[in-house]
């Protein structure tokens, strides 16, 4: 893979919009349950590095709170994210960076599931194949060379 | 003593590089005492000097070098002088010798006697025969100190030589490319200047030195010469711009590189040309005025940075300050402005383009534009009237034909940053005056609007623009002002969709609180107090408010008083709604506390405050409490720490006065033994005693018969607000007592009724105990030792008051709003915490170890943490390695609060000093914390849970791989499960801690 030659040299950024959510008191009472929800799931990938650029997902609109579809209670969660140009060959690698973290964050009752938005990318399908396949997405990560950007993609989000 | 023999060994030694000084100091020595003279030296000397082989020479010439610099100047005979200033002047051509000569030469420069003459002869020979830059950096640098010490100590031989001086220094300067040098020879430029006019040789002198504009040099690590970057900038630009006569030559080269593309230079050129608009005449700007102008403008559009921008607007308004400072005057047409015509104004290359942007369908760039306008406007006063009147109808006529609300609202922006470079310039133009009523309803807030974010911003605007409309010299009357006050006000006050309307009317009514303090007072305060007055008002409209009148307060004392007294009778007549005096109480106080902060009150204001502020609210408070009307903990409080304020800072002679009516109506209250109705209230009386300077006469007859009262009346009262003020004050009374015997009665006096054993050892004796230590420990006196080791025994011997003894260890060592405190004038001796720490520590650790109980364990350990908690990291570092088990004890033992605080000390242990904890790591620390990470133990509150993972989070930071590797996988599976804890603040320190362990050992 040739990362130099970037595939989207001018990317739009946005501003970032602080978390909403402040410590209130009730998060100290161990009597109320906090669900998970997708504030909380958002917080955890927004900070994610773009391979390309040193911009967050979140200030290039790739990943995006209203695209976070989460049921605690049914153990399911998926995400989806839009890449910057419809023909972003990076996409693949950002649904990678996005699963791993979600992976080595949320507890292992989760199913996850990783989508392209629809109609925000010309090979959807395919993508969206590879990055939900178990097989193929532990074969990636037994590849060191890709393990180690997704690591350095995912070192701004802790 | 042998000259030659000496001179010869001094030339030996400087050819081996060896130590010459006691050769030196010898030779000087002699000459100064007059047992050799300098002519004796010469001759010694004379073989070297006449010398065929350079190297010798050179090394003669180097001797004398030495020993002139090292002579004092009266050693020094003035025929002598002419004599070797003839000799070094004749030697200069002598390349080999130039540096020793060039050094001697400085010298002697130094001396009275030296004539100017001979002065000039040294210059003309140095500029004659010296090719400065063919030597190395020590011999340029040496010739032009020359320079330096001639310019300060002989200007009129510089004056004398006048053109040829100058044309020597440009042919000495040409081709030096040492910054050291290039500093010293900018700093030169500017001193020739103030002596020599350089009119004829301008062109020369300039050359020189504009050909290293734009200056760029990176300092390293390690230079020991101290140039930075901006210092050589500073000095080529005050070399460039300290004449008239480079103008002509510098203003189109520097416009030039205005243009250039890096940041730096950019702004180098701009500030260059504004500092030469100063000293430049306006006519080189002329020329070049469309493409400078041209230029700023692209930049502020483009607005690359922001350090461009502002180089670029400050760079115009200087410019147009110096082309047209004032108005042409029609009685004398050879004025240099008298060239503006109707026509072809300077300003027309900004007002054209401005024009026509404000005329477009569209405004492109509204703020950049304005910028552009009020940095042309803010140049002069006269400037303002032009911009003004070309710019200021355009706008009101549009505005008056535009609905668009997007439009309306860059227009105004502009209009704003035009009326703001008015109130700069204080002048207002002609055309405000005939505009006015179109102005007034531009900036009249529309009624109804829908809320969306556009009108929000353009009700910012308009209340922008309203402020500076008030701020307009002589425009607005008295009922215009306030009408345009009171829609600001109403702006802060009413509920807003959006906060930011809020926001901005109380900034910029604090804004005005400094230039039109009356109308505030007059006008806006009382809409303000109106406001707090309504019955259905929110708390949070409430604190909105209070936080603005705070802000409004503390940035004005004109305004202070009459606000802070509004406040106080907004309390005191009942009006408010439940809860909310409070609020009001505690603004007052925090107003007060940043007044004192800020210090530029006098005790005469604090004493005004006291009668017109605190006074009235403290005695409402009595009434009410007299009255038996209920009063929330709050409020007393509040009001307590608002007494606080003022009562500190008042001298000790007042602090008597006021104290005395204090002490006539709570007196009785307080040493009465029963509940008096005025009990609620204590606090008050508390706050200000204790409030006093030690020197402070507290006005009873003898102290310790009222401190045996007080005790008495603690314990035996049963209200806890009554006993805490008598023993507040017991406690600030004793630690201010100076002479010890004299403390040591009182403490006897509060005391006594324990140990003469008429009571029984119950909770108040015990806070007794525990105040006294406070006022003892603090001010290091060994008594309260005493009462520590009492309490400590009340712990071992696991009564029933040996949790109280434990809990309130916070007493005596923690944070309190009055009583001894050191904002309270308490007396507070260097290393009484580490007295204390090293004291009680191994106290508390020797118990420990002895006990069996479980209990008394426990209650030691919530001593130890509230030490712990107490003291200076500092101090707590040292001797940490006993108190470690301990602690590792108290995560086990004890749960929630004192739990958190133990897990923290860790964590604090680990980041100050790790290897402490190299032994129990492994086997204690881990495990304990992994315990507490558990959800399902009552023990493990939501505190207890994060500290644990934040300490997790940061061991594999501090501890090597090779050491955790063992329990990694351990680590890693519990915090697995731990990402699924029922909190979120718990499960997203687990996340980190997570994270950081399953990456521990990869890099």
């Amino acid at each position: 893979m040739n990362i130099t030659q970037k595939i989207n040299d001018a990317p739009l950024v946005y501003e970032v919009v602080a978390a909403t959510r402040g410590i209130q008191d009730s998060d100290f009472d161990d009597s109320i349950e906090d669900p998970i929800d997708a504030e909380e799931v958002y917080e955890l990938i927004r900070n994610i590095n773009d391979p390309e650029h040193p911009l967050t997902l979140e200030q290039l609109h790739v990943t995006n709170r209203d695209h976070i579809y989460i049921d605690d209670s049914a153990n399911r969660v998926l995400i989806e994210f839009t890449p910057t140009i419809p023909h972003c060959s990076m996409a693949t690698l950002i649904g990678l960076c996005i699963r791993v973290r979600l992976l080595r964050s949320l507890p292992e009752r989760f199913k996850i599931d990783i989508k392209i938005r629809e109609g925000t990318h010309q090979s959807e399908t395919q993508v969206n194949k590879q990055l939900n396949d178990k097989e193929r997405v532990a074969a990636a990560l037994e590849n060191t060379y890709l393990l180690d950007v997704v690591n350095q993609c995912l070192a701004t989000a802790v | 003593m042998n000259v030659q023999r000496l001179v010869d060994a001094y030339i030996i030694g400087l050819g081996d590089n060896s130590d010459n000084s006691s050769l030196l100091q010898a030779l000087t020595e002699s000459i100064t005492s007059g047992h050799i003279s300098l002519l004796e030296l010469v001759q010694a000397l004379g073989s070297y000097l006449a010398s065929e082989e350079a190297s010798r020479r050179s090394k003669g010439v180097n001797v004398l070098s030495d020993v002139l610099n090292n002579l004092p100047t009266q050693a020094i005979p003035s025929q002598a002088t002419e004599k070797l200033i003839e000799f070094f002047c004749a030697r200069l051509a002598d390349a080999t010798c130039v540096s020793g000569i060039l050094t001697s030469i400085n010298a002697l420069l130094r001396l009275p006697s030296l004539t100017d003459k001979l002065t000039v002869g040294v210059l003309n020979a140095l500029f004659r025969d010296v090719h400065v830059q063919s030597f190395q950096y020590s011999t340029r640098s040496t010739a032009y100190k020359l320079l330096e010490i001639v310019i300060q100590s002989h200007p009129e031989a510089v004056k004398a030589m006048g053109d040829d001086f100058v044309l020597g220094f440009a042919q000495m300067l040409d081709g030096e490319k040492d910054p050291r040098s290039l500093i010293v020879a900018f700093q030169i430029v500017p001193k020739i200047v103030g002596l020599v006019d350089v009119k004829n040789n301008a062109e020369d002198l300039f050359d020189v030195i504009f050909c290293y504009f734009p200056i760029t040099f990176k300092h390293r690590d390690g230079d020991p010469s101290a140039i930075s970057p901006d210092s050589l900038k500073t000095a080529l630009r005050a070399a460039l711009t300290c004449t008239p006569y480079f103008g002509g030559m510098s203003v189109k080269p520097l416009v030039n590189k205005t243009s250039a593309t890096s940041p730096s230079v950019k702004v180098d050129a701009f500030e260059t040309l504004t500092a030469g608009s100063r000293v430049y005449s306006p006519d080189d700007f002329k020329p070049e005025l469309e493409t400078l102008v041209e230029q700023i403008r692209e930049d502020v559009v483009m607005a690359a940075s922001e350090d461009v921008v502002n180089a670029a607007l400050d760079t115009l308004e200087a410019i147009y300050g110096a082309i047209s400072p004032a108005a042409p005057s029609p009685s004398s047409p050879g004025n240099r402005i008298a060239d503006i015509t109707e026509n072809s104004s300077p300003l027309d290359f900004v007002l054209k383009e401005a024009v026509f942007q404000l005329t477009a369908d569209e405004v492109k760039n509204p703020e950049q534009v304005g910028r552009i306008l009020r940095a042309a406007a803010r140049s002069s006063a006269y400037n303002c009237s032009i911009v003004s009147d070309a710019v200021i109808p355009i706008i009101v006529e549009r505005l008056n034909n535009t609905d668009a609300l997007t439009v309306r609202r860059e227009l105004m922006d502009v209009l704003n940053y035009i009326l703001s470079a008015s109130c700069d310039v204080e002048r207002k133009a002609e055309c405000l005056d005939a505009d006015k009523l179109n102005l007034l309803n531009i900036y009249r807030p529309e009624t109804a609007v829908p809320v969306d974010n556009e009108h929000s911003f353009s009700h910012i605007v308009r209340l922008k623009g309203i402020t500076l409309l008030i701020l307009l010299p002589r425009f607005l009357d008295g009922n215009e002002a306030a009408v345009a006050l009171q829609t600001l006000a109403s702006a802060a006050i009413e509920h807003n969709e959006d906060e930011n309307v809020n926001k901005e009317g109380a900034h910029l009514l604090v804004q005005l609180a400094q230039s039109k303090p009356e109308q505030i007072k007059s006008i806006v305060l009382p809409m303000f107090f109106g406001a707090l007055r309504e019955s259905m008002i929110s708390i949070h409209k409430v604190t909105r408010l209070l936080n603005t009148l705070g802000a409004i307060g503390v940035a004005t004392s004109d305004v202070l008083l009459t606000l802070l007294q509004g406040l106080a009778s907004l309390v005191t007549s009942n009006d408010l709604a439940s809860g909310h005096p409070a609020l009001v109480v505690s603004t007052i106080r925090k107003v007060i506390e940043a007044v004192a902060a800020a210090d530029r009150s006098t005790v005469n204001v604090f004493q005004e405050l006291l009668a017109l502020v605190v006074a009235p609210v403290s005695d409402w408070l009595v009434g009410m409490a007299s009255t038996k009307k209920p009063l929330s903990d709050q409020l007393i409080a509040e009001c307590a720490k608002a007494v606080v304020a003022v009562f500190s800072k008042l001298d000790a002679g007042i602090q008597a006065e006021k104290l005395k009516p204090l002490f006539d109506r709570f007196l009785p209250a307080i040493t009465s033994t029963n509940e008096s109705d005025l009990c609620p209230a204590l606090p008050l009386f508390s706050a200000a005693v204790c409030s006093c300077w030690p020197q402070t006469n507290i006005p009873v007859d003898n102290i310790a018969a009222f401190v045996d009262g007080l005790v008495t009346a603690s314990l035996a009262t049963n209200s806890d607000v009554h006993r805490n003020a008598c023993l507040e004050i017991v406690a600030s009374i004793i630690n201010k007592t100076k002479s010890s015997p004299a403390r040591g009665d009182l403490v006897k006096a509060a005391l006594k009724h324990y140990e003469l054993a008429d009571v029984d050892v119950s909770e108040p004796v015990v806070l007794l105990h525990h105040w006294v230590a406070r006022a003892l420990v603090n001010c290091n006196d060994s008594v309260g030792y005493t009462c520590i080791s009492w309490l400590i025994s009340q712990i071992t011997q696991s009564s029933l008051l040996s949790r109280s003894a434990a809990e309130g260890f916070s007493i005596v060592l923690g944070d309190h709003n009055w009583a001894v405190t050191q904002a309270t004038h308490g007396v507070f001796k260097l290393l009484s915490k580490q007295r204390f720490y090293t004291t009680v520590l191994p106290e508390i650790t020797a118990a420990f170890n002895q006990t069996e109980s479980d209990n008394v364990k426990a209650n030691l350990l919530v001593v130890l943490t509230n030490v712990v908690q107490h003291t200076p990291k500092s101090v707590l570092m040292n001797g940490i390695t006993e108190t470690v088990p301990l602690l590792l004890s108290a995560i086990r033992l004890t749960d929630g609060d004192l739990k958190a605080a133990s897990i923290r000390t860790i964590t604090m242990i680990i980041l100050e000093t790790p290897e402490t904890l190299n032994d129990d790591i492994v086997n204690s620390v881990i495990p304990l914390l992994l315990d507490s990470t558990v959800a399902g133990n009552k023990s493990n509150t939501v505190e207890v849970r994060r500290a644990a993972h934040s300490t997790l989070t940061l061991i594999p930071e501090k501890y090597s791989f090779s050491l955790m590797q063992p329990l990694r996988k351990n680590v890693v599976r519990a915090l697995a499960s731990a990402r699924d804890d029922r909190k979120r603040l718990v499960r997203s320190d687990a996340v980190k801690a997570y994270n950081k362990w399953l990456k521990f050992g990869e890099e």
